[in-house]
């Protein structure tokens, strides 16, 4: 199937809305902030980054990261290289 | 034709629980044209669920079945048509377009204007029709037998396995689990739809469909595709959302180009686990849904009516991915009167409001 997370329309809410299936979902504040650097072409690590900036430090930030990056490939939005840009 | 008021007649009238196109083809009218369009609803039971709800119907008239006689069918619209001056005759029903097709030159000599898709087009995507028409065309579709009697049923479910798609003719289908079901549903359907009866692979997955109108020269004018969110138990979508997936886009074109189709269809698909895309129908009319294409900027059925008419059809390049329909059922009030003056006068006039005045005076 297709991955194409760049065609997703993302709202300021958190309201993701899939054009080519019609899937909808919602994500939160740091979910949203991440789709939009994932929208952007940034890699993870980048991401990583740029949330330790935005948001409060948390400890396990790139394990919960690369688990929400899992979650796209699995479903079908991210491909797999994302993983390893 | 008469000032600038189009007449045209539409069928197909009923909503319910497996709706038909003409209310959708209606409301996609008037958003366009407004009081610039007369509606004349052409409707085969008294019971036709428009007849009764207002605001899409400006006179409705009851016709014999076409496929039971066409000659006593023409002669109804004939007769329908001294009346009211029709200008254009949208059919939304499968079972009338071989009747039309047979007979569009003495529409035409009448000066009423029908699309129609070529006979063998019509022909070439019936159910039983359906996988070598894939064939040719190089998409899938999933395997299926035309099934004369209850042996051949056992032979294809054998083949085919549990569950098991069993299609009718025309319309109507079951999911079947088993051989009593099976032949259940065979027994049905061939009594209320007649022969060939179908059996079809069943494909779990998402279901898309695209509405379609075809130029009659490979092209299309338009297309749109939606993805089912709320599916009845007949398989029906009750709920819907507009898609831009061009696989499926693509694959629908590819099915009208091979056609040559002219005027409205859709194409229904599946998507499989596995992202295998399969052709399950070729219908030969607009969808119950088709005013989700107006509603997301597409009027297909007012490029029909321009493309009856001989009038550059406005372009469909464009549509908004995200518009949804969710269908909402209300009921339709009557009288037994106005029952009476269709089955026995076989015509009503535009539909009032309902009974607000009498509700007001017994108050």
């Amino acid at each position: 199937m297709k991955k194409h997370i760049g065609a997703l329309a993302v709202s300021d809410t958190g309201f993701v809305f899939d054009p080519h299936t019609g899937n909808t979902y919602a994500v939160n504040t740091t979910g949203l902030a991440v789709l939009r650097g994932l929208k952007d072409g940034r890699t993870l690590r980048e991401i990583e980054d740029d949330l330790g900036n935005e948001f409060e430090p948390a400890a396990g930030v790139d394990d919960h990261l690369r688990q929400f990056a899992q979650l796209l490939i699995d479903m079908g939005l991210m491909p797999e290289s994302e993983l390893i840009r | 034709m008469k000032e600038d008021v189009l007449c045209v007649a539409v069928s197909g009238l009923h909503l319910g629980e497996n709706s038909q196109p003409g209310p959708g083809v209606i409301r996609s009218l008037r958003d366009a044209l407004g009081n610039r369009i007369r509606v004349i609803g052409l409707a085969y039971d008294v019971l036709d669920s428009s007849l009764y709800a207002p605001g899409l119907l400006d006179e409705a008239f009851m016709l014999p079945y076409p496929s039971a006689n066409p000659d006593a069918y023409l002669r109804r619209v004939l007769e329908i048509h001294q009346e009211v001056g029709l200008d254009v005759l949208i059919p939304c029903l499968d079972a009338e377009l071989p009747v039309l097709e047979h007979l569009s030159s003495s529409l035409i000599e009448q000066g009423i204007r029908c699309v129609l898709p070529g006979r063998e087009a019509l022909a070439r995507r019936a159910k039983e029709h359906l996988p070598e028409l894939c064939r040719l065309l190089g998409v899938s579709t999933p395997a299926t037998r035309v099934v004369g009697d209850a042996m051949a049923l056992h032979r294809a479910a054998e083949e085919l396995g549990y569950p098991l798609v069993v299609k009718g003719p025309l319309c109507d289908a079951e999911i079947v689990h088993g051989a009593d079901q099976a032949l259940n549903a065979f027994r049905r359907l061939a009594e209320q739809w007649g022969m060939p009866i179908l059996a079809q692979r069943f494909v779990s997955g998402d279901e898309y469909n695209v509405a379609v109108l075809g130029d009659g020269r490979g092209g299309t004018h338009g297309a749109v595709a939606m993805r089912k969110t709320i599916i009845t138990r007949q398989g029906k979508a009750w709920g819907a959302v507009t898609v831009r997936d061009e696989v499926v886009l693509e694959t629908a074109a590819r099915v009208v180009r091979g056609l040559r189709w002219r005027g409205g269809c859709e194409v229904e698909l599946l998507r499989d686990q596995r992202g295998h895309l399969e052709v399950v129908e070729v219908n030969p009319r607009f969808p119950a849904w088709i005013y989700l294409t107006t509603a997301a900027g597409a009027n297909l059925p007012l490029g029909l009516l321009q493309l009856a008419l001989g009038r550059k059809v406005s372009p469909f390049d464009a549509y908004r991915a995200g518009t949804f329909y969710v269908r909402h059922a209300t009921e339709a009030i009557g009288s037994m009167s106005e029952i009476e003056g269709m089955a026995y006068g076989g015509r009503r006039k535009s539909v009032p409001p309902p009974a607000l005045e009498t509700a007001l005076s017994s108050f």
